[in-house]
């Protein structure tokens, strides 16, 4: 994979995969310690920005792709 | 892996011919609950060792010995007919994404991770982590059996939940590993098959539904089910072992359980959508083995739980202890 992917999936975080870097606010790195992350969609991850699967336990809910937005 | 004791009758039995060269042998008559019968299965795990690892001093040539296959044939067959008697036949129909996640959401039973977050002493914490240790120490690789049986993108998902399961190249971050330095930590024994001798039949019942799925390509979408449920249940847990073990003062062995709340919360995604949904559009008929493959997990980790939070409820430890008095044949 040559360009990163980044998949909202279903009821789910935010699937990354492919070269990506992450860092904080100031460009620090964060270390993502695997090829494929998932990130916090549900906002009550206790490790956020990656996903903890709390959202298993709040019935989060959410498309598997794009939502909500208005052309314009 | 060393030769544990026999329990009963059938280990008994298979382990007398392990011992000698390969030969013909008749499968002894059926004995002992097929869902969590000590003896039982503790004979079967032995059979699928054999594709594993292997045993110390047994022949590697009785993988495939004909009467060692009918003697595994003749349990699995016991095994699965209870399993698909116990649980409800589903009907294949609708979106298996959504009806996957209604058999996680279902689950009623007690809460190991609660109580180990809360109120486990480490004594209790420590039988845990041996009785997880008969999966554990081999982590993915049963499901790693059902990789040449997918194809297109179910295979995809499934490797790429595997490549992230040993390690991505690194021996150090193989999650086997990890768990090896999580027993470590805890100055538990982390070879191979250590405490094979005091892990019940409940557990190891687990472990041998795994390696039946993966083993039998009869079975591969019950695989898929299977592995999809253990990932979408395996974060939150996770991050409750962890706190239990902070709590507990042994924050040295935490490394196993914080990595798999990172790395499971990518795998659910994967093995739900690309993996399991996907298989049931390529090969629909597969449907209801994959929620048979998931609601048999629930089963069997609701009796595992049951068995360990019940024995440490009357004060009693929840692993294997050979009784003198067992019924064994002479």
């Amino acid at each position: 994979m040559d360009e990163c992917h980044i998949t909202p999936y279903r009821d789910g975080p935010l699937i990354v995969r492919g070269p990506f870097k992450l860092t904080d606010q100031d460009g620090n790195d964060i270390d993502a310690r695997r090829k494929t992350i998932a990130l916090c969609r549900c906002g009550r991850s206790k490790i956020r920005p990656f996903c903890d699967g709390t959202h298993t336990t709040t019935k989060f809910r959410a498309a598997g792709g794009s939502e909500g937005r208005r052309r314009t | 892996m060393f030769l544990p004791d026999p329990r009963g009758p059938l280990t008994r039995h298979l382990l007398e011919r392990l011992v000698q060269s390969p030969h013909d042998f008749p499968s002894p008559p059926p004995e002992g609950d097929p869902l969590e019968d000590d003896d039982f299965h503790l004979a079967l795990y032995l059979c699928y060792e054999l594709h594993y690892r292997g045993l110390t001093g047994v022949s590697e040539a009785w993988e495939w010995s004909p009467s060692q296959i009918a003697f595994r044939q003749s349990l699995e067959a016991r095994f699965e007919d209870a399993l698909r008697s116990r649980i409800p036949v589903a009907s294949s129909n609708g979106d298996i994404a959504a009806r996957l996640r209604a058999v996680t959401e279902a689950d009623s039973h007690p809460s190991l991770a609660d109580f180990m977050r809360f109120q486990s002493t480490i004594e209790q914490f420590k039988e845990f982590v041996v009785h997880r240790s008969a999966y554990q120490l081999k982590e993915a690789d049963p499901h790693s059996w059902v990789i040449p049986r997918l194809s297109g993108r179910a295979k995809a998902a499934l490797v790429e939940i595997q490549a992230d399961e040993y390690g991505s190249g690194s021996a150090e971050r193989i999650h086997a590993r990890l768990f090896a330095n999580t027993m470590d930590a805890l100055e538990l024994d982390s070879d191979y098959g250590a405490y094979v001798d005091v892990i019940p039949g409940v557990s190891l019942a687990t472990v041998n539904l795994m390696s039946m799925f993966g083993l039998n390509r009869r079975l591969r979408g019950a695989a898929v089910g299977h592995l999809a449920v253990f990932e979408m249940t395996s974060s939150v847990p996770n991050g409750k072992y962890a706190s239990a073990l902070r709590r507990l003062g042994a924050d040295g062995a935490t490394d196993f359980f914080d990595e798999h709340v990172e790395a499971d919360a990518a795998h659910e995604m994967i093995a739900l959508h690309d993996m399991a949904a996907v298989l049931a559009e390529d090969e629909p008929a597969l449907a209801g083995d994959i929620l048979f493959g998931a609601r048999a997990l629930v089963d069997l980790d609701a009796a595992f739980a049951r068995h360990l939070m019940s024995s440490w409820a009357a004060e009693r430890s929840s692993l294997y202890i050979s009784d003198a008095s067992a019924p064994l044949s002479p």
